[in-house]
Order: C-alpha cells, then sequence, then structure tokens
C-alpha cells in the first residue's frame, strides 16, 4: 500500500520507525502515531465492520469521539476489545485487528445482512423474533451481537485509586483551560488535566511544571462530575499493554477522585457530521478530524479531498491539506453564501466552491471512490433538477457544526439551552454552583464565523427512492433516519423512548457525534424543535472505563474483608475457614483422609458423648452500663431485664418497632447498673449501632454508656458431659459446682493474672461454659484445654457442627430461622411477652391485626418420613390448593436421633402439630410430620449433667 | 455530597449512615395509642422534593447521629447540627 506521509512539521518522531501488525500485517509509523494515524499514513481504509449490517467502516474521527474505528489490541491476558485505535497510541509490536468480521474485514459473510436490511429496522427483535418464542433465537441473536470477544482469561494488570483535594479543577487543557489555570494558580491550588499530553507545548509545559501551586495531569480523562465537586478522571499511566508481569512495575490505570471547591469545564466540542445518503463509507470523516491528521500526524487520509459542510470551520480543513500539496477537488456548502473572506481564499487556492449546494450520495464498495454533488434550495428542502454531477475522490470531510461537550456541566445538575447560532446545546449562562464552562465548551466557537451556520439535519436524497435507510445517524450502532422516523410512527415521541427502541446513541461511544442529529431528526418526525425535544440524560461515565480501573485494589482477598477470630490456631490445624456472618470461622476441622460430612460427624459426636471446644470469639459483645442501663435494656429486648441479678444470664430476644426480631442474644448482669449484652455473631455493629440511634435520637436524658467490646475479648466454648471435668483442670479460684454455679449464672475471676469470665449458657444444649479472655490470650488458652482435655477426649468443633448440635435442640438463629416478617409470637414467645408488664420496643406492633393473623408463618419442627433425606433449606411446603404452605428453614441428619430432623416456617403450624405437609423438592413429592422444635433431650437434662 | 459534622467537619457522605427522617415523634405511650396513630409513626413519612430534615449518623467519624437539612433534589446539605441543637434563625427553615 502507498505511503500517506506528508512533509512539513508534525508531533511525531520521523527518525524513528515502529513496527506493528494490523489483521496479520506488518506496518509501519511513527513514535507520536496513534493506531488511527499509523494506518491511514499506511492507505488503510477498511478497519471495521458495522455493528448490525456488518458494513466496511473506517476511521471517521481522530479523537475518543470515535463511533466506528473500534478493534482488538494485544494479545493473550492482555487482548483487549472495543479499543479506540484513535486513541490507541502506537508501539513497537503493537497487534491489533478488526472485529465483528468473519472471516475477514474485506471479506465479510454476515455482510450478507445488508441485503435484509430492511427486515431489522429499529426494535426488530421485538417484532420479528416473537414466535414461537424469543428463546429460539437467543443464542444465535447473541452470538452475533455484541462486538469483540473477550479474552476470558483474568486481568493481569492492576489498578490505583488516588484521592486529591483542591481550590480548582480544570478540566481541558485547551486555549481556555490553560488560560484559567495559569490564572488560578497565582492564589489557588489547582489541578489541570487533559486527555493528552501537551499542554500547549514544551514550552508552556515546562513552564507550568514550575508553578507550584499547579499540579498536571496528562493522559487523564474527567469520567462524572458526582455532589459537591467531586470528580472521577482515569489517568492512563501506561499506555502500552506489554505481555511481561507488571509486579513491580506499579499501576497500568490510576483513578482519581478530585474533591473541588470549583470546577471548570474546558472541554471543548466535538465537531456533529452532516447525513446523507451512503454516508457511512470509509473515507468519509469528520472534517476537523482529517485537519488533525494532516498537521499533528503529517498523514493525509485521501489522495483528492472533498470538504462538505454547512459552516465555516470547514474551511480550514481545505487550506491545510491544499498548503500540504493534498489535491481539494471542491469544497461543497450548503449555504448559499459563505463568509466572503473564505470564499475568495478557497477559490484564490483554485478549490472548486459549490455554494448551495449538497452531498447527495456517495459510491465506492469497500471505500470512498465518488460522490454526487446537486443544488439546492436556500432551506436545502429539495434538489433542483439536472443540477447532479459526480466528483471523483477518496476522501469527504465532513462538517454539520459543534457540540459543545457539556456532559460533566450537565451531570453536575447544570441546564442546558439550545442556541441556534451553533444549532447545537449550550449550558444556561447562570450556570451551576461548582461547574462552569469556558472556551468551546460554553459555546464559544473559535474563529468566529464570517458567515451563520446553516442547519441541516437530513440531506434530501438525489431520485425516487428517499434512501432514509441509507442515511446513517449513528454509526457505531448502524442507526438511520428510517429507525428515528419509525420510532416517531410508532409513538415514540420522548428522546429518552427513540434513544432505547432505536439504541442511537447507546453504542461504546454513548453517541458523541450522532445524539444531536437523532434528536433534531425525532423533532423533524414530530413537528418540534430540538429545544423542545431536548437531550437524553448525561450520565457518567463520559467515556469507556475498565472495570478493573474502578475496582482498583479490591480485587482477590481484598474484593470482600472479612473479620478474622483473634485466634490463629484453626486454619494451621486443618480448619476449613468460611464466611460466616461476615466472619472467617471454621465449618469444621479435617483430620487426614477425611471428607468434611466425616468431620462433622466426628465433631458433633464429641460434643455429646465428652467435650467440645469452639472458638466463640465473634461473639458480640457490648457493655452497657450507667443508672439506667437497666431501664434502657429493659426497653430494647422481649425480656425483663429489671429483674435480672448480678450474676446472672438472660436470654434476650430484640425487636425494631414493627415487631420485627432483629436480633438475639444472652444478658449478663455483672453488677449494679453494669451489664455486658452477648449479641449474635452477625448482628454485634448492628446492635452496636441500634442502642446508640436509641439512646442518642430518642431517650437523651437516659445516662447509659455503651462500649462496643466484640474484639477485644477471645470467647472459648467448652461444651459436652466433660466440659466442667476439663475446666475444673485450670483450678479457676471459682467454685464450678452445678448448685454453686448453675445454668445461665456467669462469674467474672482472673487466671494468670489477667481477667478471664465464665458463662454458663449452652447454644448445644450440653453443659456449656463460655470463657471470656482478652483477646490476646485466645490462642494460649485454647492450647491448655486442648491440652488438658485430651484424656477426656476433647475435640475442636467448627460451624457445621455447631448448627447440627443447635438444629437437633431446636435453637433458632436469627436470620436463618426469621426473616424481615417474624415476630416473636411466630416462633412461640407470646406466653413470656404477656407476663412482662413494660413497653419494649415493637411491643406495640403486636397488637396489629396482621400479626395476630392465624394464617402466619410459625417456627416448627419438621420430621420427613424419609428418615435419611436431609432436606435443601429453602424447600417448599405445598398446601392443598397448591399453595405455598411454609419452607425449611435449617436441616441436618442428627447423628443422634439417627434420622433426618428440620426446623421449618408452616402456616399456623403451632395449630397443626401431629399433622403431615407435603414438601416439594425439584418437582418430587415428600411428606413430613409437623411437632415441636425440639428433637433432642427435650427436657434440656443433659444443660445440667 | 458532603456533610458538614459539627465534630468532625465536612465529611464525604460515604462516612454517614442515612436514619431517614428526623423528628417523627415517637407516641410516648405507645401501648395507648390507636392503630391509625401507631401506623402514622410507623410508616408515614413526608418524602419531599427538595429541602428535607433528615438524620444522619457520622457511623465512621464520631459516631454522632446528626439533624441535617438537605435538598433532595440537589444534595445540598444546608444546614447539620447535633441532635436536640435548635437550627439558627437565619436558615430558611425547612
Amino acid at each position: 500500500m502507498t505511503q500517506r506521509r506528508l512533509n512539513g512539521e508534525a508531533l511525531i518522531d520521523r527518525t524513528r520507525l515502529l513496527t506493528f501488525t494490523f489483521n496479520g500485517r506488518r506496518y509501519q509509523g511513527h513514535p507520536g502515531d496513534t493506531l488511527a494515524s499509523a494506518l491511514l499514513a499506511n492507505g488503510v481504509k477498511r478497519v471495521a465492520r458495522s455493528f448490525k449490517l456488518h458494513r466496511p467502516r473506517g476511521i471517521f474521527s481522530a479523537g475518543l469521539e470515535e463511533p466506528s474505528a473500534l478493534v482488538t489490541v494485544g494479545d493473550g491476558p492482555y487482548r483487549e476489545v472495543n479499543v479506540r485505535a484513535t486513541e490507541a497510541p502506537l508501539h513497537e509490536g503493537l497487534v491489533a485487528r478488526s472485529q465483528n468480521c468473519w472471516p475477514t474485514v474485506n471479506f465479510d459473510a454476515a455482510a450478507a445482512l445488508g441485503l435484509f436490511a430492511r427486515f431489522l429496522p429499529a426494535g426488530f427483535y421485538h417484532k420479528t423474533f416473537k414466535w414461537p418464542a424469543w428463546g429460539w433465537y437467543e443464542g444465535l441473536m447473541r452470538r452475533m451481537a455484541g462486538l469483540g470477544r473477550l479474552n476470558g482469561i483474568p486481568d493481569p494488570d492492576h489498578y490505583a485509586t488516588q484521592y486529591h483535594h483542591c481550590d480548582v479543577l480544570v478540566i481541558g487543557a485547551g486555549a481556555a483551560g490553560l488560560a484559567a489555570a495559569r490564572a488560578a494558580a497565582a492564589v489557588e491550588d489547582v489541578v489541570l488535566l487533559d486527555s493528552g499530553d501537551e499542554f500547549g507545548g514544551s514550552v508552556l509545559r515546562h513552564e507550568l511544571a514550575a508553578l507550584p501551586r499547579l499540579l498536571l495531569l496528562p493522559r487523564t480523562t474527567a469520567m462524572g462530575y458526582y455532589d459537591d465537586g467531586l470528580v472521577t478522571a482515569l489517568e492512563r499511566i501506561d499506555e502500552v499493554r506489554a505481555p511481561v508481569p507488571r509486579g513491580t512495575q506499579g499501576p497500568r490505570q490510576r483513578l482519581w477522585k478530585i474533591r473541588a471547591a470549583r470546577v471548570v469545564l474546558a472541554t471543548g466540542a466535538i465537531e456533529r457530521p452532516l447525513v446523507f445518503s451512503n454516508n457511512d463509507r470509509p473515507g468519509i470523516m469528520l472534517a476537523s478530524a482529517v485537519r488533525t491528521y494532516v498537521t499533528r500526524y503529517a498523514v493525509s487520509p485521501g489522495t483528492c479531498a472533498v470538504i462538505f459542510t454547512n459552516n465555516d470551520s470547514a474551511y480550514a480543513t481545505a487550506f491545510a491539506l491544499h498548503e500540504r500539496g493534498v489535491k481539494v477537488a471542491a469544497v461543497v456548502d450548503l449555504r448559499q453564501q459563505p463568509g466572503a473572506g473564505l470564499a475568495a481564499r478557497t477559490r484564490g487556492a483554485g478549490i472548486a466552491l459549490h455554494a448551495g449546494y449538497a452531498v447527495v450520495d456517495t459510491r465506492g464498495r469497500s471505500a470512498l471512490k465518488t460522490v454526487a454533488i446537486a443544488r439546492c434550495d436556500p432551506g436545502v428542502t429539495r434538489l433542483l433538477a439536472g443540477s447532479l454531477q459526480w466528483l471523483r475522490c477518496d476522501l469527504l470531510c465532513v462538517s454539520g457544526g459543534w457540540d459543545p461537550v457539556v456532559h460533566l456541566y450537565a451531570q453536575a445538575g447544570g441546564k442546558l439551552r439550545f442556541d441556534a447560532r451553533i444549532a447545537g446545546f449550550v449550558p444556561q449562562r447562570q450556570g451551576h454552583r461548582k461547574a462552569e464552562c469556558i472556551g468551546a465548551a460554553a459555546g464559544h466557537i473559535d474563529p468566529p464565523s464570517q458567515a451563520p451556520l446553516l442547519p441541516v439535519w437530513r440531506i434530501p436524497a438525489w431520485g425516487r427512492r428517499d434512501r432514509r435507510s441509507l442515511q446513517w445517524i449513528d454509526l457505531a450502532h448502524d442507526v438511520t433516519v428510517a429507525d428515528i422516523e419509525l420510532a416517531a410512527t410508532e409513538g415514540f415521541r420522548s428522546v429518552e423512548h427513540m434513544k432505547r427502541y432505536t439504541t442511537a446513541g447507546m453504542a461504546v461511544d454513548q453517541g458523541k457525534t450522532s445524539n444531536v442529529n437523532a434528536l433534531a431528526l425525532l423533532g423533524r418526525a414530530t413537528g418540534r424543535e430540538p429545544a423542545q425535544v431536548g437531550t437524553t440524560t448525561f450520565r457518567p461515565p463520559f467515556h469507556p472505563v475498565a472495570i478493573g480501573a474502578l475496582a482498583g485494589g479490591r480485587v482477590d482477598q481484598r474484593a470482600q474483608r472479612f473479620r478474622r477470630l483473634p485466634l490463629q490456631w484453626h486454619a494451621e490445624h486443618g480448619g476449613v475457614m468460611e464466611d460466616h456472618g461476615g466472619w472467617l470461622r471454621p465449618a469444621c476441622y479435617l483430620e487426614s483422609g477425611e471428607t468434611e460430612s466425616q468431620a462433622i460427624d466426628r465433631e458433633v459426636r464429641a460434643a455429646r458423648s465428652a467435650v467440645a471446644l469452639l472458638d466463640s470469639s465473634s461473639l458480640g459483645k457490648i457493655e452497657v452500663c450507667g443508672e439506667d442501663a437497666a431501664q434502657f435494656l429493659n426497653r430494647l429486648y422481649v425480656n425483663n431485664v429489671r429483674t435480672l441479678e448480678p450474676g446472672r444470664l438472660r436470654y434476650g430476644l430484640m425487636l425494631n418497632d414493627n415487631g420485627i426480631i432483629i436480633d438475639d442474644g444472652v444478658l449478663a448482669c455483672l453488677g449494679e447498673g453494669r451489664y455486658m449484652v452477648n449479641t449474635s455473631s452477625a448482628g454485634a455493629l448492628n446492635t452496636h449501632f441500634w442502642m446508640e440511634e436509641w439512646l442518642q435520637c430518642e431517650w437523651r436524658s437516659m445516662r447509659v454508656w455503651i462500649a462496643q467490646q466484640t474484639a477485644q475479648w477471645a470467647t472459648l466454648t467448652l461444651s459436652g458431659p466433660k466440659a466442667r471435668t476439663v475446666l475444673a483442670l485450670l483450678q479457676l479460684p471459682v467454685n464450678l459446682d452445678g448448685r454453686e454455679f448453675p445454668h445461665m449464672h456467669t462469674r467474672e475471676t482472673e487466671f494468670e493474672g489477667t481477667a478471664l469470665r465464665l458463662r454458663r449458657a449452652s447454644f448445644t444444649g450440653e453443659l456449656s461454659f463460655e470463657i471470656d479472655v482478652p483477646a490476646d490470650r485466645g490462642d494460649a488458652l485454647w492450647c491448655r484445654l486442648l491440652e488438658l482435655g485430651a484424656p477426656h477426649g476433647i475435640m475442636p468443633i467448627g460451624m457445621e457442627a455447631l448448627d447440627v448440635l443447635r438444629v437437633e435442640k431446636g435453637f433458632l438463629e436469627v436470620g436463618t430461622d426469621t426473616d424481615g416478617d417474624t415476630s416473636p409470637l411466630d416462633v412461640g414467645w407470646g406466653v413470656a411477652i404477656s407476663k412482662k408488664a413494660e413497653d419494649f420496643i415493637g411491643r406495640r406492633s403486636l397488637r396489629r391485626p396482621a400479626m395476630q393473623s392465624a394464617a402466619r408463618l410459625q417456627l416448627v419442627g419438621l420430621l420427613p418420613a424419609e428418615r435419611n433425606l436431609r432436606l435443601p433449606v429453602g424447600t417448599h411446603a405445598i398446601g392443598a390448593a397448591g399453595d405455598i404452605d411454609g419452607h425449611v428453614t435449617s436441616s441436618c441428619v442428627s447423628p443422634h436421633l439417627e434420622r433426618s430432623v428440620a426446623l421449618a416456617r408452616v402456616r399456623s403450624g403451632s395449630t397443626r402439630m401431629g399433622q403431615n405437609v407435603s414438601l416439594d423438592i425439584d418437582g418430587g413429592r415428600y411428606s413430613a410430620v409437623i411437632g415441636s422444635t425440639a428433637f433432642y433431650d427435650p427436657k434440656g437434662e443433659r444443660l445440667d449433667a | 455530597m458532603q456533610i458538614p459534622c459539627p465534630y468532625c467537619g465536612t465529611r464525604d457522605a460515604l462516612e454517614f449512615t442515612w436514619g431517614g427522617q428526623a423528628a417523627v415523634v415517637r407516641p410516648a405511650d405507645p401501648q395507648s395509642c390507636s392503630d391509625e396513630e401507631w401506623c402514622r409513626y410507623l410508616f408515614i413519612r413526608s418524602n419531599p422534593r427538595g429541602p428535607h430534615h433528615e438524620r444522619w449518623c457520622h457511623t465512621y467519624g464520631c459516631g454522632q447521629w446528626l439533624d441535617v437539612w438537605r435538598d433532595t433534589l440537589t444534595h445540598v446539605v444546608e444546614h447539620a447540627a447535633l441532635i436536640g441543637v435548635p437550627r439558627p434563625r437565619s436558615e430558611p427553615s425547612a
């Protein structure tokens, strides 16, 4: 292919060559090139196939607004899809290929779809693929949809997040942004960021870098504006993805979260194309983009150009091409009267000027070859008969005016107005509290026009056919004038509805070059001005961003933080650590050659026959003290706390004011006005917050102090018939005799010079001692108990064994056997509550008719007819009429009862004892008998063994 | 969004927990109030489009619950104070 590199100044390093590969072919470019400029320099025109109809597409722009030239870059884990060729910096060895085509971009089998274009209108999948069901077509459609294919390999790179505060954040380092940043940096802390890295050239950049209060962020694109001046921006630290382990090389990208007192948006404007027949061929480009390729990269995208415009700015492209020796065949201006000075200069350069003409069609199967122009009336509503001419050219530079980049301004809550002068949306003059637009972003397009822009949203087609389905609005999603008009005909008047129905502006470019044309054409089809149609909502991110950059460091082990037990012992001794209510706790301890279920069975048997040792350190521990502490807890818990004497424990059930159970635990009275509340493990934080909220917001005069102590103490639980025997070996100065220290009592003592607390509370149904020691003593005490208990068969047990033990006993677990609709009446607490005189949170709600209904789900035990079938948690009970009759909440096969048992919430369950329920497991029906929840040792005799 | 905590200064809203509408009066004696009164206390909230009086807790800061006057449309926080501290009169009332 031919080299299209021009002579003259450019921002590339011509002394060095870089070799790269595109679709398997080797090419060369220079440092400073983008992939797009290097492809154009090598005469590569076709780089992509369009999204829906697989039409050949070329490079359309020179920036982040690119709708067409999306390619896949890199290999293996570094392969990245939908990269805009206009943004990808060229580097040695770069490998890129086209997307959405098979077998090649030059011959794409799916291009046959173009023959069926009229069967693929807006919303075609809702209309065409209805019979017999969408599911029949879904597989094929999913394969057809989308562009690049993901590599399916975890991203080997890592990403950083950086927070920053400043007085002024200036976004965009064009002339307006540079001036604003320099002025502000004299007196304030300023951040100036830009997607590029020039900052006005090397001299100015050097000068800016010397300003002490100015931070420059090159290759950084602002993504979103959030409340109170928070702007997110993505910095591309390393744009070269090389297949080397990054390891110590630092992050690939950095997500900045910048909080600024004032945000100045100097984000410029994006050129808008014109809409005419066959306006999507490779070789048709934005006029400003051609200018950029010529002046910045010294590349001519073609050998013979035609300029097509409705405004003055495109004339600069004609002059730039002409000055560098590229032939300009004609300037076609829709206006009858272009600016006089520009017209004279054009003709003076020997360029034909066709004023009052329009480009009405183009030809060229794989790339542009000729364009048809025709004379039009002043309003461009019709074409004059006999005026058609064909011009040979391989480059058509199009300009339909400029759209200010108001995305962040609109995200900040700024209002837009339609400015007839530029036929685009600009910020309203009063601006927004903390964000203001300046320069082109405010609608001040330079240089000032000699003649006004002529807004034309669609060029009439030549001939009898209207060609609406060949007049592209959104190149990225293949949306045409026909699609927009069809949407209007079918009643989609709102711009938001039209967008979703036609998918205009919904591609990766978010319609940066197509949104205003689309909404203006919707307006035309519905008899409204663009101002009345309005824009769609601008939402972050402004530009596509890698998920990895958003995640930052929160990946792998850091994706979810778990609370850790103070004891290190478990993981080192076969403990299978799992998430239990946000804590990493041992599920069981595996001995060699054992399966998990064998381990659980062994641990359960040890607890009932000898003694088990359990790490319960995650148990919530909240100290509540003060002269009103008893009254405070009495209001928070269903149970009577006033009668709780020092040294005693009481089970506590906590409700919200809707009467719903939110936590349970054990309350210990340590002395007058001094309580330790043991909450559930999962509720340790929330119960503390709940207490503080009531104390601070409702009962402000109460004299109560609350201290969160969960992490200060390790809690080890000895449970089993030999628990007392083993504990006695510690030789604590406490009488452990059952009469002196009965069930539901607590003792404070000392062990080896540090505090130790004992509680006789049991979640296993066996004789149990919960032992609190300072967290750093946990490991030592654990090992000591294992050593002392060895002759008595002591065995560490995990959460799975504990779950079997508590289900055998029918002890409920809040959040497992209860949900957001469970009241204490539903779990058999009605009688206990009636004995309490005082009010408590949620009590009034228990009297609501809905809470009193006999048809509520109530907690019961289930004995399945199939004794060995462990009922899956969540299994539904089915009523006679096929209605849902309840569901299983906890379940196990009890080694001691040698049968399956379950807890379930069943409709009117408490009145249906002894009756059968029908259970549905994967369509199979099973039967179970409703009974008491206390399956094992119903009288609780083992507690005092 | 930012909230000016009277103890800690202006902080990001991420540090705070939303507590719903402020100054919802809990019936002094819940047991003697009607189902309608109790329902109004439990469920009826104003949900305005504009200025709103809410309560927020500086959970990951000082842990204090605050009275916050916030505009639900613009997220502008006009004032934040400790619960029970009256709002200065010069501020427009929410």
